[in-house]
């Protein structure tokens, strides 16, 4: 976020604290994507997403007169979202989590990678940009357990910096960056193993209009 | 000299620019000779590039207008019902001052040490019994001013008859929250002790003529504080667990009882 959208935030909070409805309207109109989204990704619900984004905007509504400008409006508004999107997903309790653990990269115990790790090359890349793939990414960060994927969320879709993570969550910068690097090796692993059981099955059924799917087959035997 | 595992540990480092030159080379050079390694990065990176491109999703137009509507309709209530649109919470922001966790910390310190002092006079093997001083003498004077039936019962009954288990058991507990709490080690549990200890004595002496009755309910006040907070986790040794916790989340039954009691 740059100094001067920053800036023009705190302005609207500023005239929206001297009672001017419109300057609310706008921050709604500035942020309703972000909290969106980032409901969405935790939640996996568009309904309960929606309801969060509606309660998060109300509170921000109610509650601003608490809000001090010491921190920018930005972190306390994903701070109120990330809560909010938490704690009705605690309420629900229905989502399947990963074992973290079990996609981290695996290491002899002189410290070098216990097997040979392929490169996935540019198809699968090229992919990932695309619907199926990006359906598969989403899912993979949504198996992530909530204190890792909100990190990443924060991070890497929503593009904060780790400091500004850091002041959403409360926690520290150090925390932060521990979270994250093992929220994306386990990402890495995830990915990793859809790429190779794509490869197995394009390798069993060869899709003659698909040349790169064959090629990547033979590599991965 | 780097193995792979170290080169994974830099990974984010390295893709943000924030490692030094020379870590920054050393993992270049051994980029250039691993090729598991070599691979890892462009297929971490590339993860790392795809999830940033999930950023582009949008939100559905018709959600924009429901918000739109749904804000106007509560804000319009609100206004009607004539309550005041800046509703104030306590938020932990608004309860503390920079200085809050420090004082805490020396509070904790004094008090631990005062409960420290407190058991040097309890003196094993017979705690004052054949001398009428120290502990015995105190229990005497319990049991002649008594404040709750049920506490005066539980020392007639209880304590006096097995006067030296209880001597034992009443030095290893005060040493016990003089320990954690000056050291700031599972400082809440000894603030859970204290507090239950605190009110043992309060029972057993406020009564007793000269005794200073506010002191005793200080000392269960400041109990209470540090049942109420984390007082180790400043100047004292919990802080380690308490950085490593935050670190390594989720964990174990274990390691969530350690941050209850920490």
């Amino acid at each position: 976020m740059t100094a001067q959208e920053a800036g023009s935030d705190l302005e609207l909070v500023g005239r929206f604290k001297e009672g001017e409805q419109s300057a609310f309207e706008r921050l709604v109109e500035r942020f309703q994507e972000r909290v969106y989204r980032l409901a969405l990704r935790i939640i996996r619900n568009p309904q309960d997403a929606e309801e969060i984004t509606q309660d998060v905007f109300l509170t921000i509504y109610l509650k601003i007169g608490t809000f001090d400008a010491r921190s920018a409006f930005s972190t306390w508004l994903y701070r109120i979202a990330t809560n909010a999107a938490l704690m009705k997903l605690r309420r629900r309790q229905s989502a399947s989590e990963i074992a973290i653990e079990d996609y981290l990269p695996q290491f002899t115990r002189e410290g070098h990678h216990r097997l040979p790790v392929p490169d996935w090359g540019e198809g699968p890349e090229q992919h990932l940009l695309e619907q199926e793939g990006r359906e598969m990414l989403s899912n993979a960060i949504a198996v992530l357990p909530p204190d890792y994927q909100v990190p990443v969320l924060l991070r890497d879709v929503e593009g904060l910096s780790n400091a500004e993570v850091a002041e959403v969550l409360g926690v520290s910068v150090l925390a932060v960056k521990a979270r994250l690097h093992r929220a994306r090796l386990a990402l890495r692993g995830q990915l990793a193993l859809y790429f190779r059981e794509r490869e197995a099955r394009s390798a069993r059924l060869p899709d003659p209009s698909s040349e790169d799917a064959a090629t990547a087959g033979r590599g991965e035997q | 000299m780097i193995v792979c595992r170290d080169g994974v540990d830099l990974l984010d480092d390295y893709i943000d620019g924030e490692l030094s030159p020379e870590s920054a080379r050393a993992l270049e050079q051994h980029l250039a000779g691993c090729e598991s390694c070599e691979a890892f990065i462009n297929t971490y990176r590339a993860t790392r590039g795809a999830v940033g491109a999930l950023r582009a999703e949008l939100m559905p137009e018709e959600l924009r207008i429901r918000l739109q509507s749904f804000l106007r309709q509560k804000i319009q209530e609100e206004q009607n019902t004539g309550r005041p649109s800046e509703i104030r919470s306590t938020s932990p922001s608004m309860l503390f001052t920079r200085s809050s966790p420090f004082v805490l910390a020396c509070l904790r310190i004094i008090y631990g040490i005062l409960w420290l002092q407190q058991a040097t006079w309890k003196v094993p093997p017979d705690f004052g019994r054949q001398a009428g001083d120290g502990l015995w003498f105190w229990l005497q004077q319990a049991v002649q001013h008594p404040i709750l039936g049920l506490h005066h019962a539980f020392l007639t009954k209880l304590v006096l008859p097995n006067f030296i288990f209880f001597g034992y058991l009443t030095l290893a507990t005060e040493l016990f929250i003089g320990m954690t709490l000056t050291l700031g080690v599972l400082s809440r549990l000894g603030a859970f002790v204290g507090l239950a200890m605190s009110i043992n004595v309060t029972l057993s002496v406020l009564r007793v003529p000269g005794e200073w009755a506010w002191a005793y309910y200080m000392l269960i006040g400041y109990s209470l504080l540090f049942c109420a907070t984390h007082p180790g986790r400043v100047l004292g040794l919990d802080a380690l667990w308490a950085r490593r916790a935050e670190v390594r989340v989720g964990g174990s039954r274990w390691a969530k009882l350690l941050t209850l009691l920490t």
